[in-house]
């Protein structure tokens, strides 16, 4: 009997990529490896055939682990507007579902989110952030905060500066924290413990009674409100990202900027962010109401911004590919002169500050937009 | 090693999946240890024999069914090892080891298509890394740059500093500049700033026997025959570019483009070589043939709605775009002419924002998708057998219309089931490229009947352009389909001075075989 695939169901997708070399260069993983199997379309092509059975799915894991970051940079240079990204979650989501075997990184990460709640494996007891939040109303409360797990144990700072936030707008909110919103099992092709995680976290928001889901990270924004809704969970909340939601504030007046901030700074636009949620302009509009930051554009902004080479997990299961990404991105940005580099996404954040500590161009420091707004109001 | 059986059947398809050392089994028996020397060479990383990584090498934008056709046959041939050098210094032992063991060396960047699979299977050298920009010189306005760098990259860095390079092909986000220069590319610019061979200045080159040959990167010179035209169109059968010096230009104050519809062919091609013998450089020129200007895949993606309605009313005729930069009151002047010369030959004028439409959207038919037009649906389904290949060719102005005619005219003879049609999209003041897609279908699913028909649909319009004194191609390369024309091209003694070049430069045959038509492994 032929088995089903869900590569079956986008087959055209797959026919489309496997016949155009239109986004080659500018791939993010391709541009800086240089090899062909990481170039788009010799890559589809070997999905493909794995897919007709013409090669044994075990032997293209390697590639599809390492061979897409899921930035989407090359949908934007596609005409046709073609998924490469998704073409890869779902061969991903066949060759776990096949019971193939998978790069060992790939199942410590696994392993991690099941045992520790988040992908990097940071023990809760060490290193959560929870303790640390102030917990007003636990119910009826304005909005809750999810904070995503590498806000929870690596960049606790930005979560720390919107809560400053919070506190300034006199919001009453509570915070999810300590737990992963389940988006890299989906990347990496564990749907059914996608699911698992998005009923326990939706079922966490609706008792806490908000009408709004404010996270500071781009791909729980993403999981909350799109790949739920896909799920068919649905919330039943707004799902914004904080850069949405301070903007929101300062334009209903519940957040005032008091202070100046003298810098030349540049801002890079998270590809979860951007691309996936459409957000551009938010994080521009308050970072230009804020007297004294001059804000200078890299030369690919915006829809064409390079990826930081975090790109949901990808740096835990190839860390030197990802630090060749983010050394690229960080040179991109460091062409402004700008002194500080500004993001919105804890991973972009993480992934740019190991580089920036290494005194390349002028850029000396990292910060997110949070972080910024917390230091003026 | 992989799944990857040696005999592949699937699809009512068998395809015999072999390499170099495969079929060589006291040098197979060496691999690990060649592949050891490699290493040695470029470090552990980059010098990979992974079957999945090599198979990534054969792939070709066409379906896997056809990849064997062209040989007969249908046969997927793996390269043994890939490799990536970044330095001219690693290419040089790269060489001399394949000297050594005369295995096949297949110098490789962009893969976009043109002639670059490794067809006897060897090492691949992949140019890739070697994408250094080396030096920009404002002052004498040249880069000097490494050929692993895709053209995309180097002319983004150079707007970046307020230049161009002006080679814009097809396949610009795909190819890299080594691919280039070893096929004698051509970009849309071509009419006013020339293909590859008019940009190159010098080049640095490592020969089939490991040294390395620089030419002088000066605008002329007169110490004999200029050597760089050696390797430019070599189809890396005579040595690997590693380097190159290129002029490069200040962005122009102003560039416009502008369309026309001609009532027919006739008029379009009298008009474009009244504008070529006018001295109005124009820097792009692109006139499409009345199939073409009323095909789907066209009207879909070149022209605005209210030109594709208008077109398809307009019977017959021909549409041309035509761009002009510099300077602003020399374009201006030269376009004002230009119109002048096409409303002479009852054009009408389409206006700059049709011309500016074309040029946003001048790559757009390469991209497929759903629902799009592709450059043959409107002729037959993708699930019948087909053969398509363009067979760019140059002639003086007096035989482009009777070569594209006649060519047209035999194929239809021998093949009901065919189209022949495209554009002139590279002028000259004595001549122009004619750029003939040739389709035929409604042929048995036999690999050896499809080659056939390739085989004889190529001769019909490469032997019409040799005919009338043209050559049969014009910037896509010669590659190993077309060798065969070689000698019909150059005659006699002028095959046997490039074969004695080869003899001489690579006696092992190490270089690329097969290409130019030259002696396979």
């Amino acid at each position: 009997m032929k088995r089903k695939l869900e590569l079956d169901d986008i087959a055209t997708d797959l026919w489309y990529c496997s016949r155009c070399q239109m986004c080659q260069a500018i791939c993010t993983v391709h541009s800086v490896t240089r090899r062909q199997s990481h170039a788009p379309m010799p890559r589809v092509w070997l999905i493909d055939l794995a897919r007709r059975e013409i090669l044994d799915f075990n032997d293209v894991a390697g590639v599809l682990y390492s061979g897409c970051i899921l930035c989407r940079l090359c949908t934007e240079y596609c005409v046709s507007r073609q998924d490469i990204a998704k073409i890869t979650i779902t061969a991903r989501a066949d060759l776990v579902n096949l019971g193939k075997s998978l790069p060992k990184e790939v199942m410590e990460v696994i392993r991690n989110l099941e045992s520790t709640k988040n992908p990097m494996g940071f023990s809760s007891q060490k290193f959560s952030v929870r303790h640390t939040f102030s917990h007003r109303d636990k119910k009826n409360v304005d909005v809750v905060y999810f904070a995503g797990c590498v806000n929870d144990y690596v960049t606790q700072e930005i979560s720390n500066a919107l809560l400053k936030i919070f506190d300034a707008a006199e919001l009453s909110y509570s915070v999810i924290s300590n737990e992963c919103c389940g988006l890299p099992a989906y990347e990496l092709g564990f749907s059914e413990m996608f699911v698992k995680i998005a009923r326990n976290i939706a079922e966490k928001i609706r008792t806490s009674g908000a009408k709004t889901v404010v996270s500071s990270c781009p791909g729980c924004v993403e999981a909350l409100k799109l790949k739920y809704k896909e799920l068919g969970i649905v919330l039943d909340v707004r799902v914004m990202h904080h850069t949405e939601f301070i903007e929101h504030l300062l334009n209903e007046k519940m957040l005032k900027i008091r202070k100046p901030f003298n810098r030349i700074a540049t801002y890079h636009d998270p590809c979860h962010l951007g691309r996936y949620l459409g957000v551009y302009e938010a994080p521009r509009h308050v970072l230009t109401n804020i007297d004294g930051l001059k804000l200078k554009e890299p030369y690919k902004n915006r829809n064409k911004a390079l990826c930081c080479g975090g790109g949901s997990v990808f740096r835990l299961i190839n860390p030197e590919i990802a630090l060749q990404i983010a050394s690229k991105a960080f040179d991109e940005l460091a062409r402004t002169n700008a002194e500080l580099l500004i993001t919105a996404c804890p991973t972009c954040k993480h992934s740019f500050k190991q580089i920036a500590l290494k005194e390349k161009g002028l850029i000396r420091d990292v910060k997110d937009v949070a972080e910024i707004v917390s230091l003026v109001i | 090693m992989s799944s990857l059986r040696e005999c592949i059947q699937k699809d009512g398809m068998t395809l015999k999946v072999t390499s170099y050392l495969r079929e060589r089994p006291s040098l197979y028996a060496r691999r690990n240890h060649i592949l050891a020397e490699l290493i040695d060479i470029v470090g552990k990383d980059d010098a990979i024999d992974n079957e999945i990584e090599l198979l990534a090498y054969s792939v070709h934008s066409i379906p896997l069914r056809k990849t064997g056709v062209a040989r007969g046959e249908y046969l997927l041939v793996l390269g043994d090892y890939v490799v990536f050098p970044e330095t001219t210094e690693e290419i040089q032992k790269i060489v001399r080891l394949a000297n050594r063991y005369k295995i096949p060396i297949i110098p490789y960047a962009g893969g976009s298509g043109v002639g670059c699979r490794p067809v006897f299977g060897g090492i691949i050298v992949d140019m890739k890394k070697m994408n250094r920009i080396l030096e920009i010189d404002e002052i004498s306005q040249v880069v000097t740059v490494e050929t692993g760098i895709y053209i995309c990259e180097l002319e983004e860095e150079l707007n970046r500093r307020g230049y161009e390079m002006k080679h814009l092909p097809a396949s610009f986000f795909c190819a890299c500049l080594g691919g280039f220069i070893a096929n004698r590319s051509a970009g849309r610019l071509s009419t006013k700033y020339g293909k590859i061979e008019d940009m190159v200045l010098g080049l640095k080159v490592v020969l089939p026997n490991g040294e390395v040959l620089k030419t002088p990167a000066v605008p002329g010179h007169a110490v004999g025959p200029d050597l760089k035209h050696l390797f430019i169109g070599s189809g890396g059968t005579l040595g690997i570019v590693t380097e190159a010096t290129l002029k490069i230009y200040p962005i122009p104050e102003k560039r416009i483009f502008r369309s026309f519809l001609f009532p027919n062919l006739v008029e379009g091609l009298e008009a474009m070589r009244e504008i070529m013998q006018s001295d109005l450089q124009p820097c792009l020129a692109r006139l499409y043939d009345p199939i073409e200007t009323s095909s789907e895949y066209f009207r879909f993606s070149l022209v605005p709605k209210e030109v594709s309605d208008k077109i398809e009313r307009k019977k017959g005729c021909c549409y041309l775009v035509i761009g002009f930069d510099g300077p602003s009151r020399i374009v201006e002047l030269y376009e004002k002419i230009a119109i002048e010369i096409c409303l002479k030959h009852k054009a009408e004028d389409l206006g700059n924002e049709v011309g500016e439409y074309w040029w946003n959207h001048s790559l757009d038919d390469y991209y497929p998708g759903l629902n799009r037009p592709t450059r043959y649906s409107q002729f037959f389904s993708e699930d019948v057998p087909y053969v398509y290949d363009v067979f760019d060719y140059c002639v003086l102005h007096r035989y482009s219309l009777k070569t594209w005619e006649e060519a047209q005219k035999e194929l239809k003879k021998i093949y009901k089931n065919s189209v022949f049609y495209g554009h002139f999209s590279h002028w000259y003041r004595n001549g122009t490229m004619m750029y003939p897609m040739v389709f035929v279908w409604g042929l048995q699913d036999d690999p050896k009947e499809l080659a056939l028909a390739y085989e004889v649909a190529g001769s019909i319009v490469m032997r019409t352009a040799m005919k009338y004194g043209g050559a049969f191609q014009h910037h896509h390369g010669v590659g190993t389909l077309l060798g065969r024309f070689m000698a019909e091209q150059w005659g006699l003694s002028g095959y046997q001075t490039l074969l004695a070049i080869k003899k001489a430069l690579d006696p092992n045959n190490i270089m690329n075989p097969g290409v130019l038509g030259f002696e396979a492994m």
